[in-house]
């Protein structure tokens, strides 16, 4: 079952689009997720993350654009689940089948192997239980059976729709070294989630969509945005212009504070010094991902009605955030 | 195309749902040929006894005893059931998705999945020969009455069930593909493959719209299996109700066909969301 496309195949979604009826899920959307790195597909509710994802697996035709893994779209791959592993819901069983069963009629279609069926039942950790039919299942069984089914090909590609849903902090756990695990064997891994906390610390990228438009694409550690320092003084221009010799940028931020682009809390405070200024505060700031988060996605929401697609009254929290992230852009 | 059909196979016997109905047809096709076998030789009086199927037993008439349960509309119910829920179960518990996933060219998958029908419709037409032979021919050899299986005809009878099956399950898969809802998908198809066969037969009568009838699906599969007139003649007088076995078989074939390659059609040009 070792396959020849283990080096891990790009995922590149093209110009997608995706209407039905009058409304569009998915909004001439572009973005690649790299070989053997974790991207986290993020967005809120009903921002089109599984609509994308099931155009991606030819469930869902575009209505127009390409999402294409390793340059083919899925139709197009010869024994697809040997190449890409895809959990979708997890309710997706037949009650009256075994889990077990379930997976062997799926490892018929590309002659997998029933041992091969069984060892993936040890690794999700279900042997027992898959025995018993799916109906009786518990929501983490069923998470853990769907991965048991995307990996049952040894695919290079894993596509995992909200896959942390319905698990308790356990669960989340598991998946968490889990998924760190798949990545540690050179495995893409496409992996969906409303919560950015969820995956925070499991992904290198991250593709963040709200109404079916990218609003940004880049690695995690680019979401954080440089880390600047926060100094608040009794001459905040005096100190400024002291900065600005010592090659810092600042900006007033108004009460005494100037935003400092620098991580070094040591050279601000030497620069003050110099330049005889009282420090009254100074520490380092970075952006908080879930305000961030919140930020790049709030107050559109179209599955809220009216009321939550208008702008804010105060303007003030509309503009997307300054950290850049290459990849970028609306 | 060999990995789909073996994995559509082993749907087909990892659930409850064949053995479940697999019962049925012991009991409903056995019951019926069971009752029907008393009735071989009795004269049941009427208005004119040569004509009755019993009185003076040919090969027709165990042709009649042994597809019973065809002639009352009730046998087809069950492949037409297995033909609906082999499929709909697929919608219904969204494992369509994971089976688009394993095959994502849907020809192949509908393809698979009309070879999977087809061997499950062949394997309960044997179990279903088996019961009205064992029920029905033991009846009658302890009444002492002939079972002509020692006949050609009653041995045609005996193979073309599978093909009646067979058809009759294509019928259930097309509406399944049709429908979806499992729930719609059974009720229309028990409607039409029990209801509307009588109503519409009690009609034609009516209109004397003779040889209309012979068209609807349930009339084409007694034409299939009930190919000797019973009646030694008697009936023949009144015009033939059924097509030659073999047109019948032709045409109950393109109903199954062609409503599981339309339903197909459809159902693969939609999204699965």
């Amino acid at each position: 079952m070792t396959t020849a496309t283990a080096e891990g195949a790009r995922v590149e979604i093209q110009s997608l689009t995706k209407r039905f009826g009058d409304f569009t899920a998915v909004d001439d959307l572009t973005f690649t997720v790299e070989p053997g790195r974790i991207t986290g597909f993020l967005g809120p509710n009903g921002a089109g993350k599984t609509t994308t994802l099931r155009m991606l697996l030819g469930l869902v035709r575009p209505t127009s654009g390409t999402a294409t893994i390793g340059g083919r779209t899925y139709q197009h791959i010869p024994h697809p689940i040997t190449t890409v592993g895809a959990a979708l819901e997890a309710t997706s069983f037949h009650p009256g089948r075994s889990g077990r069963d379930h997976l062997r009629v799926l490892a018929a279609t590309a002659g997998i192997p029933t041992s091969r069926v069984d060892e993936m039942l040890e690794l999700t950790g279900i042997p027992a239980a898959a025995s018993k039919r799916a109906g009786g299942y518990s929501m983490g069984m069923r998470q853990r059976l769907g991965l048991a089914a995307a990996l049952l090909g040894d695919p290079s590609v894993l596509v995992l729709d909200e896959p942390a849903n319905g698990l308790d902090p356990e669960g989340i756990r598991w998946l968490r070294g889990f998924m760190r695990h798949l990545a540690g064997t050179g495995k893409t891994i496409l992996v969906s989630s409303h919560m950015l906390q969820e995956v925070e610390q499991t992904v290198d990228d991250v593709v963040i969509i709200t109404n079916g438009r990218l609003v940004r694409a880049g690695r995690m550690a680019d979401l954080h945005g440089t880390t600047t320092s926060l100094v608040r003084t009794s001459d905040p221009e005096r100190l400024a212009g002291a900065l600005r010799v010592a090659d810092l940028t600042s900006q007033p931020a108004g009460d005494g504070v100037l935003t400092v682009e620098s991580a070094d809390l040591r050279a601000i405070g030497d620069v003050a010094l110099r330049a005889g200024v009282p420090v009254w505060e100074l520490r380092q700031q970075t952006s908080d991902l879930e305000d961030l988060f919140f930020a790049l996605t709030e107050g559109t929401n179209r599955n809220l009605g009216d009321g939550a697609s208008a702008p804010p009254p105060d303007g003030s929290r509309t503009p997307v955030p300054s950290a850049p992230v290459e990849g970028g852009g609306r | 195309m060999g990995g789909a059909v073996r994995s559509e196979l082993r749907k087909v016997f990892t659930t409850r749902l064949w053995w479940g109905l697999l019962l049925g047809v012991v009991f409903l096709d056995g019951l019926i040929s069971f009752g029907f076998s008393f009735l071989v030789g009795a004269d049941l009086g009427g208005d004119n006894p040569s004509a009755s199927p019993f009185l003076h037993p040919n090969a027709g008439t165990i042709q009649l005893v042994f597809s019973a349960g065809f002639v009352y509309y009730l046998t087809p119910l069950i492949p037409l059931t297995l033909g609906v829920l082999l499929i709909t179960s697929e919608f219904r518990h969204k494992t369509i998705s994971a089976t688009y996933l394993a095959v994502p060219v849907r020809p192949v998958v509908v393809a698979a999945k009309l070879v999977a029908v087809v061997v499950t419709g062949a394997m309960y037409a044997l179990v279903h020969d088996l019961a009205v032979v064992a029920a029905g021919g033991g009846v009658l050899t302890l009444r002492g009455q002939p079972t002509f299986l020692d006949s050609g005809d009653v041995w045609q009878t005996l193979g073309v069930s599978l093909l009646t099956f067979v058809c009759w399950a294509l019928l259930g898969f097309g509406f399944g593909m049709l429908i979806q809802n499992q729930i719609a998908a059974i009720l229309v198809g028990i409607g039409v493959g029990f209801l509307a066969q009588i109503i519409l037969g009690i009609v034609f009568g009516l209109l004397s719209w003779d040889g209309v009838s012979r068209w609807l699906p349930g009339n084409l599969s007694v034409g299939m299996l009930v190919t000797q007139d019973p009646t030694n003649g008697a009936q023949a007088s009144s015009g033939d109700p059924y097509f030659s076995w073999w047109v019948s078989a032709l045409l109950l074939t393109a109903y199954g066909l062609a409503l599981s390659i339309i339903g197909s059609w459809i159902a693969s040009r939609r999204d699965i969301t």
